[in-house]
């Protein structure tokens, strides 16, 4: 069954049943009914910490939907109305192989035949990337697409519409020769006007191979549009002659029946009949019916997904923040209501009936919160996509906002969910009380030696513990693998409260916590970890350290009294303000962790965010390998000679490296072939070997420097190094988007065209950018894959002033423009990725904000009810001396206890886990740079002070409120 | 030498006014109690005792009439001038006992010595030699709720009497406990009265009070309707 359709048949059989229920215990239903409408300003406060969790849900996946929506509409924008391509692709990327004429001939006859009904539209073309040069302008582009085309059959995906508006008659433009129909874009880029000569140049990057005539600039929208390229469309016979492949195509293009978006549906039959109708010809040439849209759409989808949960994820700390808030409201009020329970428990009422009153008012709750929440997550929603479209101005794509109803329903549901549930949890425990305590308002004792409940809960959670670990180990998951141990840890300190004291037992097993999740990353080698590391990391570190300060409370107290409580001024306030907290410390652990747990994830964030402003040198030197430029390009033969044939370039160099590569399909050995993926074989030069300064991420034993590693590579054609895009880093989203993966001393089977080799990975560069693929010598990849032109290239200039590379990559593509050469400044690069990044999570900290907006109105509703719940003891001290300021005071200084304490042991506890980002970020760099100096101290700060200030302010109307308080009347409440 | 007056109260009115109903507590009182003097004021619910304590040790302000206690007038202090006047020289004893239930028995106790500047060592000594007079120096460490009814009545008590106060005003001290405990309660408020030459003003519905008192005032309607002295105080 659908999910959603799941989760709201859930929902809706849940409500039905609590109905039930309050038909039936209709005087319970009242009872609920009046106290939801008692106290107004409690129940709206109650709706507002409630509505957190379905306004976290719901902006998560409304930003997914955001952003699958905008990358759907730029695969419309690129696709239009084909569906379907079939061709081959070659070794070089972006390019098809090339095959006979008759294959289309074939097929029309099919769909002529009606063998195709699924199909509405098939064109056979020649595609190839090229550079031109407008002859009139002199002005280059280094790739278009010149796609020529059989103009009655390309008319069946849609019309070409002129520049400035009018139909185009293609078929009869495109009968003239040489004539080149362009799109706005390549002719903005060569400043093209109608009537302008378009040199195509396709063997020699210094001759032109034929000239075109523009006779019409068209708009960029629809079939124009073609793979979102800068496009010439000529005639197929015309594009025949320029690339020297008469009767041949190199491409099928197919519609299916329905418009650009509805054809998609009809992908599945499409393949299935063109299969039928042509497939075992198509086999025998090795050409591929590509469902190009649809899996593009499916890849989108998954990415819209993704993006919804890295959010969600994020999100959780402030969904846990919220649930902790109502848990502590829920308490309070049972607190407030318990000597009512009491009478109702000794009139007769069962336990069962106490809950299912908070139940159906936590329904109510429930209800009125996510129905709110759901607008609130709209418009988290929209302003992080605002922001986003901020950050990313200069982006290719429009950023508009877009959401499903389905998402809404989603997040309401969700939302109800997490709602209803931490209700129900907070219910059961609330009705747990001795009816003489609860009549006369006293508190529960101290349990003096576990019961044999508590014992058995323990005993669970060992063997839960247990059960998760081992899972963890056998399923090789990360989560369960540090999870496991954290629970036994908590289950065993249960079990020995009964020969040893709490607070040892207690101590001891959050102690071991904090070091089991922050012991070294290798203990998790090989394991799968993923964004929920971080979550469970968060989560138990703050568990373990409200824990530790919980249970040593009282010589926290002792130690706090003798640093602070010197003055004998502030000692009666301090006595009393300390007191509170340390004393209650439910309320106190669950208010902490609801802090620690936000200040912690946003200092992480901001810890990220410094190194990553701080490792530019380390990344650059990770990055770059000591070179300053790269280049890619069409096959250049001799770069060397170019350079230093061209007075812009020669002696202005120091190293020129290059590399060639060819597509190929990689597994692991021993492992199916159906696990094959795609990568490259990179040929490198020897100039490559001897000046490439790549740092290694990691190195197979027994070589014991980066030569001996380039070396053996260059010598042995069975050894290979492959980039560190193969590798995945803890706590961090890259490793979401990595498809092969590896490790030094892996033999993989490289295979092409039926060639098979086997190669060992000795070394892992750190660099991810620019090679994603196996690096070998030019001459094995040569002699094993088939002969290849060099296409990227390397280039460290005599000066390094990045004024000059900046000039220098420039003369480069102006020297090389007929090649189609693209330049790249690494720096510039490193830095412009480093500041995106940054600027990143910039917004994933704001997100993260909203859960500290949780914390801080968690404070301010907790101190309103503490004035409530203490104003008889407010009024015993204004009678035996305490002045209006002191208890003001009193009541700042606690809340100021809190909120620093849970800024602190978040601050710390971040600090702590960062450090593995740390070693992350700088590994391989020359010198690892000092960690403290890399704390943003003033950034921690500022969140620190912002969050203090707006708690302080949160708080301060309820403690003028308890300064006011008559001391008479207060006495006179109970009495 | 007779004992100076120290509580002096003058056409004392205190009226509620809730906005629909007004309720007149106090209906021109007059009284002169003296120092050393144990004094309980007696009446049945509502007739104002509470009220009349209230004003006398300066946590309300009644609606008019003239209040002097040794010697100073309250309507001439500020908010924060009583505050201090009742850390150093008042003590209070209250019907709920009215600990403040996060602090042990000794920080309770020492808490009016904190108010009034004492240091922490010293108020810490002297707590523990107020917890000695009402027998509890075995239970200092001990929260209230740890405490039975009559054990925290005594930790009021001596919460009251650590900074050796001039008055203590008591507000059915003897209210929430039975009979032998009240007794004792009271043996204990007698003893510290004589020995100390305090003073205590007490708010009682119990019979045992006014019997120990030396001085008894019976209110009824916000007035006194009648003042005299048991046949054996003490």
């Amino acid at each position: 069954m659908d999910f959603t359709l799941a989760i709201v048949v859930f929902v809706v059989g849940l409500f039905v049943f609590v109905l039930a229920l309050a038909l039936r215990n209709r005087v319970l239903f009242r009872i609920s009914a009046r106290n939801l409408l008692r106290k107004k300003t409690n129940t709206v406060i109650v709706v507002a910490g409630l509505l957190i969790g379905t306004a976290i849900v719901t902006s998560s996946y409304v930003m997914g939907d955001t952003l699958a929506y905008i990358f759907e509409e730029s695969i419309y924008d690129e696709l239009y109305t084909v569906d379907e391509i079939i061709g081959a692709r070659s070794g070089d990327a972006g390019t098809f192989e090339y095959y006979p004429y008759e294959y289309y001939t074939n097929l029309s006859v099919a769909r002529d035949a009606g063998q195709l009904p699924s199909v509405d539209g098939l064109c056979p073309i020649i595609i190839e990337s090229v550079p031109v040069k407008n002859n009139d302008t002199m002005l280059s582009e280094a790739t278009v697409n010149i796609i020529g085309v059989d103009p009655q059959n390309y008319t069946q995906f849609g019309d070409f519409v002129e520049f400035g508006g009018g139909q185009v008659d293609e078929g009869t433009i495109l009968s003239q020769p040489n004539a080149a129909i362009i799109n706005r874009r390549l002719a903005w880029k060569i400043d093209a006007q109608e009537g302008h000569l378009l040199a195509v140049y396709v063997d020699n990057p210094f001759i032109p191979t034929a000239e075109l005539n523009i006779t019409t600039i068209v708009s960029n929208d629809g079939k124009a549009n073609f793979f979102n390229g800068d496009n010439v469309f000529i005639s197929l016979s015309t594009a025949q002659q320029l690339f020297g492949e008469p009767g041949s195509i190199n491409l099928m293009l197919v519609s299916n029946v329905g418009d650009m978006e509805s054809g998609v549906e009809k992908t599945d039959s499409a393949v299935a009949e063109i299969e039928n109708a042509i497939g075992t010809e198509l086999e025998s040439l090795g050409l591929i019916i590509e469902p190009i849209k649809a899996e593009e759409l499916e890849f989108v989808e998954i990415t819209g997904e993704l993006i919804t949960e890295v959010f969600a994820i994020m999100g959780t700390f402030s969904i846990i923040a919220g649930v902790i808030l109502v848990v502590n409201i829920f308490v309070m009020l049972a607190e407030e209501r318990k000597p009512e329970m009491g009478i109702s428990r000794a009139l007769g009422m069962k336990r069962k009936h106490l809950i299912q009153t908070y139940l159906f008012e936590g329904s109510a709750y429930a209800l009125m919160a996510s129905f709110v929440g759901v607008f609130v997550g709209l418009l988290i929603a929209y302003v992080m996509i605002a922001a986003f479209a901020y950050v990313f101005g200069a982006a290719a794509f429009e950023i508009s906002f877009h959401f499903e109803i389905e998402s809404l329903i989603l997040g309401f549901c969700i939302g109800v969910l997490i709602t209803f549930f931490t209700v129900a949890i907070a219910s059961w425990v609330v009705s747990r009380l001795n009816i003489v305590r609860a009549i006369r308002a006293i508190p529960e004792p101290a349990l003096t030696e576990p019961t044999k409940r508590f014992m058995v809960g323990g005993i669970l959670l060992v063997l839960l513990g247990v059960i998760i670990f081992r899972y963890g180990m056998v399923m090789m998951s990360g989560a369960f693998f540090m999870t496991g141990p954290c629970i036994i840890l908590l289950g065993a300190a249960m079990l020995a409260t009964r020969w040893i004291r709490p607070r040892i037992s207690y101590s001891v097993a959050s102690i071991a916590i904090l070091f089991w999740i922050l012991a070294p990353i290798e203990w998790m080698e090989g394991l799968e970890i993923g964004m929920e590391m971080f979550l469970l990391s968060g989560l138990f570190l703050v568990l373990a350290a409200i824990i530790l300060l919980m249970v040593n409370s009282t010589s926290l107290l002792k130690a706090l009294t003798r640093i602070i409580g010197g003055s004998r001024r502030t000692l009666p306030v301090m006595r009393v303000a300390l007191s509170y907290p340390m004393k209650r410390k439910f309320r106190t652990g669950m208010t902490l962790s609801m802090f620690a747990l936000i200040i912690f994830t946003v200092t992480v964030i901001a810890m990220i965010s410094s190194f990553q402003k701080n490792s530019v040198e380390t990344a650059y030197v990770q990055q770059a390998g000591g070179y300053d430029i790269i280049a890619f390009s069409f096959p250049v033969p001799n770069i060397t000679d170019g350079i230093s044939s061209n007075p812009d370039l020669n002696n202005r160099f120091d190293e020129v490296s290059s590399l060639s590569f060819t597509s190929v399909e990689v597994y692991h050995q021993g492992e199916s072939q159906d696990t094959s993926q795609q990568t490259r074989i990179l040929g490198a030069d020897d100039s490559f070997f001897e000046d490439c300064d790549f740092t290694f991420y990691s190195v197979m034993s027994g070589y014991e420097s980066p030569d001996e590693v380039w070396d053996a590579v260059r010598t042995n054609s069975s050894l290979v190094v492959v980039d560190g895009s193969v590798v995945t880093t803890a706590y961090g989203p890259a490793m979401m988007f990595v498809g092969f993966q590896a490790e030094v001393g892996d033999t993989v089977v490289v295979q092409k065209d039926g060639l098979i080799y086997n190669k060992t990975i000795i070394g892992i560069l750190d660099e991810v950018f620019f090679f994603q693929g196996l690096i070998t010598s030019r001459e094995f990849a040569i002699n094993e894959f088939g002969f290849q032109f060099p296409t990227t290239f390397f280039f460290t200039a005599s000066d390094s002033n990045i004024e000059n590379v900046r000039e220098l990559a420039k003369n480069l593509e102006k020297g090389f423009s007929t090649s189609g050469m693209q330049t790249i400044v690494i720096r510039d690069l490193i830095t412009d990725i480093l500041e995106i990044m940054s600027s990143i999570m910039g917004l994933f900290q704001v997100y993260l904000g909203l859960g500290l907006i949780v914390g801080i109105a968690g404070l301010g509703i907790i101190t309103v009810r503490s004035v409530v719940e203490r104003r008889q003891e407010i009024g015993v001290m204004r009678a035996i001396g305490y002045k209006r300021k002191m208890i003001r005071r009193t009541f700042i200084m606690e809340i100021t206890f809190i909120s620093l304490l849970g800024i602190f042991v978040g601050v710390i506890l971040g600090i702590a886990l960062s450090y593995y980002m740390y070693q992350d970020f700088f590994a391989g760099s020359a010198s690892l740079p000092n960690f403290f100096t890399l704390i943003p101290f003033w950034n921690i700060f500022l969140i620190a002070t912002v969050a203090f200030i707006a708690t302080l302010l949160a708080t301060m109307s309820s403690a003028f409120r308890a300064s006011r308080i008559v001391p008479a009347e207060a006495l006179r409440l109970k009495e | 030498m007779e004992a100076p007056v120290v509580v002096q109260a003058r056409k004392l009115h205190k009226i509620y006014d809730t906005g629909t109903v007004k309720v007149h507590a106090l209906r021109g009182i007059d009284l002169d109690i003296k120092k050393g003097e144990m004094v309980s004021i007696m009446g049945p619910s509502g007739c104002g005792k509470t009220t009349l304590l209230n004003c006398l040790s300066g946590i309300d302000d009644p609606t008019s009439g003239k209040i002097v206690i040794e010697g100073k007038p309250l309507a001439g202090m500020s908010d924060d001038q009583k505050s201090e006047y009742r850390a150093k020289r008042i003590g209070f004893i209250f019907q709920a006992y009215n600990l403040l239930p996060v602090l042990t028995a000794i920080e309770n106790v020492e808490l009016p010595l904190l108010l009034g500047g004492v240091k922490l060592k010293e108020a810490r000594a002297r707590a523990l030699k107020a917890l000695e007079w009402v027998g509890l120096e075995q239970w200092e460490s001990h929260r209230p709720s740890e405490l039975s009814g009559g054990e925290q009545q005594r930790v009021a008590i001596a919460r009251s009497l650590v900074n050796h106060p001039a008055i203590v005003f008591g507000d059915e001290l003897t209210g929430n406990l039975d009979e032998e405990t009240s007794s004792q309660v009271m043996d204990l408020v007698c003893d510290l009265n004589k020995k100390n030459n305090q003073t205590f003003v007490i708010v009682s519905h119990d019979p045992v009070v006014g019997e120990r008192a030396h001085r008894v005032l019976k209110l009824r309607d916000g007035t006194i309707e009648r003042e005299y002295r048991p046949a054996s105080p003490g």
